[in-house]
């Protein structure tokens, strides 16, 4: 078993003629919190569902270089079995509004058959709310449709939803833009607690939020990965001007 | 600048009483339509009750009015065969080309659904009475359902393409990050999200195939003693009742004919307000 969840090498990446990742390339260890920062626009989201191969559904791409996750080169293995593995969340919050609070968790666990039983399932729904702290606030309602929840709430509950597909790889797209401060500290209160299950890289161009719960980070800018290494080390001496400018904020 | 104020005020004034004058003009023979058919529709309900619903025709000579038992039953089974027919298709045509829009396939079926919008429904008529009646040897009531199914093609089709068109991207995106291929997307998230779209779309056919004549006048027949013969004989409905009656000579004939043109508003409006209910209840 590859001791990377993902190793990216070269990786050029155009949208109809546009080139948005320009040479990338990256690693990340199984079982860290990988924080890709950089600015807006910078390419963050693109390289994030290239990963999960969800760019196929974007036209006009056009990819050279080698993406591998798992140990695997992504364009080797089924796209479906590839993004059961590694699910991402948004940075909108997207629960399924015809479903239940209970259902939206249940969805990937039923159709990926991760359990067998209705207890099993019923564990592991309260097992992905009580991950993402929604457990105590729905607990009462489980029957209730998520238009019911707040902002931040709804997208803990999409947190939750991913987790009970079992990913190896859980990508977050921003996950806390366009929510609260306290439901933004629940959310990387829960990702600190997922690290020993599950391989989490998360993209923000917020640096503040990187210092909080990266364990490794890179940047990434006008599509091209500026510096990487573990988060401290970045944090505290930054090599190039460019990462510098980045945490002051005058990027 | 008191001069160029006034003077707009005077041209929105204008403006005003033309709209008001243009949209009178446009509801004026509507509002004519419905109050003949109730005044005149209405004393022949009235006099008959239910039992219009539920009776057979007059004979031309006769004093009752009777009922337009086979009509009514001939239209509700023909529109529901129809829009059976229909449904899968344009269903299923609507999500490849909302899923695949460049796919020279989806191309195919965009050029085939305009194509049948394009075609006056006499000429559907007439096409299936010389393949489906003249090989049967008799019209029926499955003559006029295929008959209606090729005319309610294109508005089914039109009414789900614009709902697999409405499902937000967000929802797109959460459906298949999380492994689900499209037919998966379709079944768990897709039909769920949309069922009242969907359904609204399927009222609005069966309204659509329940109030057309022209392709019925050589494919249904025209049942006048019995209810209902079976799928493969001679059937009856509202509207073809309506055209037939309205042009007899028989004074009886023509009361027959109001009568069944309120029943036809009636349930026209009926399913027309359900639909509205529904799509106001749309939250995505």
């Amino acid at each position: 078993m590859s001791l990377y969840a993902v190793e990216v090498e070269d990786l050029h990446l155009r949208i109809k003629g546009v080139e948005i990742l320009r040479g990338v390339t990256l690693r990340v260890r199984r079982n860290t919190l990988f924080v890709l920062m950089g600015p807006s626009g910078s390419g963050k989201s693109t390289f994030l569902r290239t990963l999960n191969r969800l760019i196929d559904f974007v036209d006009g791409v056009e990819l050279s270089g080698l993406v591998k996750v798992l140990g695997q080169d992504i364009y080797s293995v089924d796209p479906y079995d590839l993004r059961r593995r590694v699910v991402l969340v948004s940075q909108e919050p997207n629960p399924f509004p015809h479903m239940t609070i209970y259902d939206n968790v249940a969805l990937p666990a039923r159709l990926n058959k991760i359990v067998r039983t209705k207890r099993e399932l019923d564990d592991l729904v309260r097992w992905a709310l009580e991950k993402v702290m929604l457990w105590e606030e729905v607990k009462d309602r489980l029957k209730s449709y998520p238009h019911a929840l707040s902002g931040g709430q709804r997208q803990r509950l999409c947190l939750a939803r991913a987790l009970a597909a079992k990913p190896e790889i859980l990508l977050l797209d921003e996950p806390t833009a366009n929510i609260d401060p306290v439901n933004t500290i629940k959310i990387e209160e829960s990702l600190k607690s997922l690290r020993d299950e599950v391989t989490v890289i998360m993209v923000t161009h917020m640096p503040h939020q990187a210092v909080r719960v990266a364990d490794h980070v890179a940047l990434l800018h006008s599509g091209v990965i500026v510096e990487e290494g573990p988060a401290m080390e970045v944090f505290m001496s930054p090599k190039k001007e460019v990462t510098n400018e980045f945490l002051r904020g005058a990027l | 600048m008191y001069r160029s104020m006034t003077s707009r005020k005077v041209r929105n004034y204008i403006m005003v009483i033309v709209m008001v004058a243009v949209s009178f003009l446009y509801v004026t023979p509507l509002i004519s339509i419905i109050y003949t058919a109730v005044e005149r529709g209405g004393a022949v309900l009235v006099e008959t009750g239910l039992k219009f619903l539920t009776d057979l025709p007059p004979t031309p000579l006769s004093t009752s009015v009777g009922g337009i038992a086979p009509a009514l039953i001939g239209s509700l089974l023909a529109s529901a065969l129809a829009i059976l027919i229909t449904t899968p298709i344009a269903f299923l045509m609507a999500f490849y080309v909302t899923e695949f829009p460049r796919h020279s396939l989806s191309r195919v079926c965009e050029v085939v659904v305009r194509a049948f919008s394009g075609v006056p429904s006499i000429v559907v008529s007439m096409f299936i009475y010389s393949t489906v009646v003249m090989s049967m040897g008799t019209q029926s009531l499955l003559a006029g359902s295929l008959a209606l199914a090729i005319v309610t093609l294109p508005y089914t089709y039109v009414y789900f393409t614009s709902a697999f068109r409405s499902i937000p991207e967000s929802l797109r995106e959460a459906a298949m990050s999380l492994g689900m291929n499209r037919v998966r997307a379709l079944i768990h998230v897709y039909v769920g999200v949309l069922r009242r779209s969907l359904l609204t779309g399927l009222l609005m056919s069966y309204v659509r195939a329940f109030g057309d004549t022209a392709p019925l006048l050589f494919t249904m027949g025209f049942l006048m003693n019995a209810v209902f013969a079976g799928v493969l004989q001679q059937s009856n409905a509202v509207p073809l009742m309506i055209f037939v009656y309205a042009l007899s000579p028989y004074e009886n004939f023509h009361r027959v004919a109001w009568g069944a043109t309120l029943v036809l508003l009636i349930i026209y409006l009926a399913l027309f307000t359900v639909s509205r209910v529904l799509v106001r209840g749309v939250k995505l």
